[in-house]
């Protein structure tokens, strides 16, 4: 109990002193191994968990689904999204809000990143909507809680790594994933529907576009759907592993950028590098949690949690209530890939044992991990946003994120209280 | 960059790789040999030549709610400790792994289809790791821009 308790005191120590989470987690759990066991076993650990990890062929989804999402920015589909959002949306009250929202949720079924989702839309929303004089609170609002679909709507980075530490197949965690972000686009398009309606000056109506030009900008979508339904439906009709679909997605992504000018030889090296930079940081943090929690089970927090449990009797819902307390308040101070990766090993042995399905279960962190994205004070696709826009104050776009949070907040009731709306997508391919 | 055209060769590799394989698969009906194995051996080199280079360009996750606590000066200080801190981990990885590398290959650990042995892979990773360790040490004491 004491280690336990030491063990977590120096990691959060050594994150405030900003030392990077990969090797903070690899410090601490290995330190941690080592008090246990002894130094011997504890730096076997560390080179078998490293070697191990490098070579696990399900995380090889990661490097590819990132190039794609790159690759796919690159290729300025993201625009062409947002235009055919606009030219069916943007003459409503809010409307390029709402497009914004409906074109993160599009960019989302190729990307698996929310801070790559909302970097992209940014760059293509936000000039639009300043035009129309929308207030930045929203636009920017919009943009940050839109961007939040990236790691939900399939495909996901951060469902891979639960995937990976779960222990749950990464094809169902897709199938999953894709009916609540749909509840999610609603959502959030809902809440802009409902502040423009109480504040109209907030999101001005722009102009209508023509049925022809609704049509025309939407058949130039075609590109992302394609994609979208080769990989999803790969995966979901048992064509390709999630590995062989990520690859033949940014294969398809690429193709897609050469045939319309937008790389050559040099950009496409950078979009490689950039996709294994990125890469490269998230296996090291995988590294780092897993030692972190190989630390955490020698040290005997499986069974105490269970017996906590166990000794309170709370009725399964209840626990399960705590868990996303705690989820919401952690969100508040971690950053979510940091989060998911610390509690994902500890919570879900509870999780199955209260009699839980794990794939649903999956979705709901990736939901509470959407909310820590746009929580302050490490709203991490805030401070994205404001990096993309530094002309926006982050006061400003926290205010704006309110009423998508309050949206968020309905969902992730909706999802618990009924598992079906995640569940019964993967329950047709089991 | 070397190391970066190394490491965007071998993602670009694995795309291929994947897509030759299910075309092969579907189209052919001959999928790749030891596709599988090969996958792993370069996600493996893959990831570990991206490690020095996100190291370099200080790309780390690390979490920002302390700053208003340090000065400037006090700051740059920290931030070469904390560089020490991470160059000392990566070294202590670097060397394990070299130890692993140095077991596997008296072993004669290999891959069972395309016969790689698993040394040829670990050995790269531990000095990659070990670049890192480089990078990480040169930002602990080289001038840094801020």
């Amino acid at each position: 109990m004491d280690t336990i308790i030491a063990g977590f005191a120096g990691l959060f120590l050594l994150i405030l002193l900003r030392l990077p989470i990969a090797f903070a987690m690899a410090l601490v759990g290995t330190v941690g191994v080592a008090s246990v066991v002894g130094w011997g076993p504890a730096l076997a650990l560390v080179q078998q968990t490293t070697f191990d990890t490098g070579l696990s062929y399900e995380l090889s989804v990661v490097p590819l689904f990132v190039l794609m999402g790159n690759l796919v920015a690159r290729a300025g589909l993201s625009d062409e999204l947002y235009a055919a959002s606009n030219a069916w949306l943007g003459h409503r009250r809010g409307g390029l809000a709402m497009a914004t929202v409906l074109a993160c949720g599009g960019f989302s079924a190729i990307c698996g990143s929310s801070l790559a989702t909302a970097a992209t839309m940014a760059r293509v929303a936000m000039p639009s909507m300043r035009r129309y004089g929308y207030a930045d609170s929203l636009a920017a609002g919009s943009i940050a809680a839109g961007g939040t679909l990236g790691i939900l709507i399939p495909p996901s980075v951060i469902l891979v790594l639960y995937g990976i530490l779960a222990g749950q197949d990464i094809g169902l965690l897709f199938a999953a994933g894709l009916l609540p972000g749909l509840l999610g686009i609603m959502g959030y398009m809902a809440a802009v529907a409902a502040v423009t309606r109480l504040r109209p000056e907030l999101g001005p109506r722009a102009q209508r576009a023509g049925m022809a030009e609704r049509w025309r900008t939407t058949r130039q979508v075609w590109g992302v759907l394609l994609l979208f339904v080769v990989v999803m439906g790969g995966i979901y009709g048992g064509v390709f592993t999630p590995t062989e679909a990520a690859g033949v997605g940014a294969f398809g992504s690429f193709l897609f950028a050469l045939a319309r000018r937008r790389i050559n030889a040099r950009s496409l090296i950078d979009v490689l590098v950039q996709a294994i930079e990125t890469t490269a940081m998230l296996f090291f943090i995988l590294i780092g949690a897993l030692l972190f929690s190989g630390f955490l089970n020698m040290a005997g927090l499986p069974d105490l949690l269970a017996k906590l449990v166990a000794g309170i009797a709370a009725p399964p819902v209840a626990v399960l209530a705590c868990l996303l307390a705690i989820y919401l308040l952690l969100g508040c101070v971690l950053e979510s890939l940091a989060m998911v990766l610390l509690t994902v090993p500890v919570f879900t042995p509870i999780v199955a044992d209260l009699g839980f399905d794990l794939i649903w279960f999956g979705i709901v962190v990736v939901v509470v991990t959407e909310i820590s994205l746009i929580t302050p004070p490490i709203g991490l696709n805030v401070f994205v946003l404001r990096s993309v826009l530094p002309d926006v104050k982050t006061g400003d776009i926290f205010r704006g994120v309110v009423p998508f949070w309050m949206a968020d907040i309905v969902r992730l009731t909706l999802i618990v209280a009924v598992p079906a709306i995640a569940l019964a997508l993967p329950g047709t391919m089991r | 960059m070397a190391g970066g055209w190394i490491a965007a060769a071998l993602v670009f590799a694995m795309m291929a790789l994947t897509v030759a394989d299910v075309a092969g698969r579907y189209l052919f009906n001959s999928p790749v040999h030891g596709a599988f194995e090969l996958t792993q051996a370069m996600l493996a080199l893959t990831i570990f030549s991206g490690l020095p280079l996100v190291s370099w360009h200080g790309g780390h996750v690390t979490i920002v709610l302390t700053d208003r606590w340090f000065s400037p000066a006090l700051a740059r200080l920290r931030d070469r400790l904390l560089a020490t801190v991470c160059a000392l981990v990566a070294t202590i990885m670097a060397w394990r792994l070299w130890l692993l590398a140095g077991r596997q290959a008296e072993y004669g650990d290999r891959f069972e289809l395309i016969g790689v042995t698993h040394a040829t892979i670990s050995y790269p990773m531990s000095a990659m790791t070990g670049l890192c360790a480089l990078a990480l040490l040169s930002r602990a004491v080289l001038p840094q821009k801020r």
